[in-house]
Parts: C-alpha cells; structure tokens; sequence
C-alpha cells in the first residue's frame, strides 16, 4: 500500500518538477541570465570621420503640384509596378502646377566643411521638369557654381522621375559634373544620362553627360571624404526602379546627420544600418530629406511605429520634407519630435517641414 | 488504534519523500525539456 503511494507520489511530483523546471528555465533565461546567455551583437562599425560644419539647402522638394494626376497617370498606364520609362506623365493642364505642368522634381545643395577647412560642395539629385529645376537651380546659385564647376560632384539618390528625369537641367551647365549612381540603374537611365528620349514618358536629355560615373553598391559603406559617406541599398522601388543611396555626414561635437531623398528603404532600416555599420550610429543627430512614409497622405496605424523609431535613435532635429507627407509630420508633432519648420516658400505647400528654398545648418 | 496512527503517519511520509523525489527529477528534467526545446528552434532555424 505503501509503494503504489509513493509511485503515484513521485509521478504528481516529477509532473509539477518537469512543467516548474521548464518554465522556470524559459522564464529565467529570458530575464535575468538574458545578457549572459544571448551572443552579444556583432557591430562592424567604421569610422567615417568628421566634418567641421554641414549645410544643406532645400532646392526643390516639390516633385509634382497635384497627387491625384500623379495617381491617374500611374493607374492609367497599369499601376505601380509599371515601366516610369513607359507612363505618360501630365505635363499641362494641371492649375496648381508649374506652368500648367505637373512636374517639379527633388534636388538638394550641401557643403560640407571638412576639418582642414575645405568646403565640398554636393549637387544631390536633379529633380523632374528641366524647366522648374533650372529656374530653382538659378534662384539658388547652384546654377552658377555649376557653370563654374565649383561643385564636386553629383549623387542620384535612386532612378525615379523625380530625382533623375531632371538630369538636363544640370548637364546644360556642367555637362562632364561627375556622378555617383546607386546600384541598380536599368539600361533607360544610363541612355537618358548620355543624351537618349523618352518621348512616350516626355522625358528627354538635350545636354548629354560626358563626365566620370561611379556605380556604388551595397557591400561597403562608402566614404567619400573624412566625414562624409554614401550607404547603398538593394531596394525594389515602385515604378520598377531599384536601389537607393543615402548620406551619412559626421559633424564634430553634433553627431550623424542623415541625409536621403526618399529613403526607400524605410526609414527604420537606414537608421539601424548605420548603427550597425557607422562609429556613433547608436545615437544619430539628425535627419534630413524624404522620410517616404506618407507621400500620398493616406495613414496607416502601422506607420506609428516609423515614429516611434525616431526616439529610440535618440535623433534631435527632423528635417524632413517630400515623401515625408504631411500628415506624417502633423503626427511627429503631436508626438513631440523636433521637426524643423519650413517657410512655405517657391511653392511649397505648407511650413510644417522644410520647403523649397529653406536651409539646415550644422556647426 | 495507535497501530493505525503508525500506520497513517508512516504511509504520509512515504508519500511525501515520493512526491520530493519526483520534484526533484521532474526539475530536471523540466530543464533538460528547455534545453532541447531551445536547441531545436536553434537547428530549425
């Protein structure tokens, strides 16, 4: 009588010790032995070097004036996924645009003061409607120090219409200005940059390139001087584009400033790829450019996640504009992020971010 | 009456040393249990 207790006993007491000694293990390996038991994450960060002072000036952040002919021409043509070399884009008849055309493009002018004291000056992306560009690259002095060739280099952040369809409106002046293409160009945009039509697209090139292209891809970040460097990702992009290219500038006693067009990639991936890949990520300064979370002003509750991010990167100053959307920075707000003021000037629409003309300074 | 007394008092206390016994195997098992639970979503993955 005694045994068949003790059996029945033991086996109560071997099930409450197994289920105690599983979620015991489970509850103490994820708490308190969780640092001593995960691998510690492998960084593989490079020191990209500083600059003395950063500026950066909004050129024209108004890729087109009205978001519905922009959807129709898409829809019309097939939708999204759709060849950009083989869409009709409205280019009159639209009221708010410029000059009836609903064009404008995105392009930004930087200098950068290295520690030695010397400025290098960045043509980032050419913007969309030749005609448009010209007239912001004039109001701005970027036309000029591109006649002069004062200016480095140019850097297309990705193929979009937006970005790159511009391309005549800076080779008219400075028609060999050395370029830094991401990964990923399709054969239509190497013929648009040596002088090739698109006349189906109305897109043409009448000042063909003649200077140096560097293609950058995504294994390496790519420092092209101390403090300044360019990452590359292996993005698919609507519109049948892929890659895009974003900067990481360092700047003394502030820290990583982030500078993107669109920031395809999504704005969370390019702030953990630098803190995975960049001295100092862990902490980024600033940002800078398209956020592309609501570009068409449509919200998702999803996309609070984008904005919480920007606490985690500890990121004091949000400059964003472009793809950002609105509505994405109305919600910054009232989150408390410190996004920067525009002045709705040159046909920006509103001053909740920073519009065409409106300048960042970092020093 | 006092036999049976005994009795009670020393069946209790093989029931109780049975049921601590098994504790003490079950915990280990229990963690053994984890261990291979942990390395096959390792393997898995």
């Amino acid at each position: 009588m005694a045994g068949d207790f003790t059996r029945r006993s033991f086996i109560r007491g071997m099930a409450v010790g197994a289920l105690t000694g599983y979620f015991g293990a489970a509850g103490l390996s994820s708490t308190v032995f969780k640092n001593k038991l995960l691998p510690a994450e492998k960084l593989n960060q490079v020191d990209i070097g500083e600059l003395q002072a950063l500026k950066i000036k909004v050129v024209s952040e108004t890729s087109w004036y009205d978001n519905n002919v922009f959807l129709n021409d898409v829809k019309g043509a097939g939708g999204l996924l759709v060849n950009q070399y083989e869409i009709p884009w409205t280019i009159e008849g639209v009221k708010s645009g410029y000059k009836g055309s609903n064009l404008g493009g995105f392009s930004t002018y930087i200098e950068a003061t290295l520690l030695d004291g010397k400025v290098v000056k960045i043509h980032f992306d050419t913007g969309w409607n030749p005609e448009w560009m010209e007239k912001r690259f004039r109001e701005e002095g970027v036309a000029e120090k591109l006649a002069k060739k004062e200016i480095d280099f140019m850097v297309v952040s990705h193929e979009h219409i937006d970005h790159f369809y511009g391309i005549e409106a800076t080779t008219k002046f400075y028609p060999d200005i050395p370029i830094y293409l991401p990964k990923g160009f399709y054969q239509e945009g190497f013929d648009l940059l040596k002088g090739k039509s698109f006349p189906k697209a109305n897109v043409k090139n009448d000042h063909p390139h003649t200077g140096k292209v560097t293609v950058l891809d995504s294994s390496k970040v790519n420092i092209l001087y101390p403090g300044i460097a360019l990452m590359t990702f292996d993005v698919p992009i609507i519109l049948r584009v892929f890659g895009e290219q974003s900067f990481v500038f360092n700047v003394k006693d502030k820290g990583l400033v982030l500078v993107t067009g669109c920031c395809h990639q999504g704005v969370i991936s390019y702030m953990e790829a630098v803190r995975k890949n960049i001295k100092g990520g862990e902490k980024i300064f600033a940002v800078q450019g398209g956020l592309h979370i609501s570009p068409f002003e449509d919200w998702d509750p999803q996309y609070d996640d984008l904005i919480l991010a920007f606490n985690k990167y500890g990121v004091q100053k949000i400059g964003c504009n472009h793809c950002t959307g609105f509505i994405t920075a109305e919600k910054m707000l009232k989150a408390g992020l410190p996004v920067v003021k525009g002045t709705a000037r040159n046909m920006s629409k509103r001053d909740i971010y920073l519009g065409n003309g409106d300048e960042l300074l970092f020093a | 009456m006092e036999n049976e007394n005994d009795r009670k008092t020393d069946g209790d206390s093989e029931k109780s040393k049975g049921f601590g016994l098994g504790v003490l195997l079950g915990v280990v098992v229990g963690i053994g249990l984890f261990l291979m639970t942990v390395q096959i979503l390792y393997w898995a993955k």
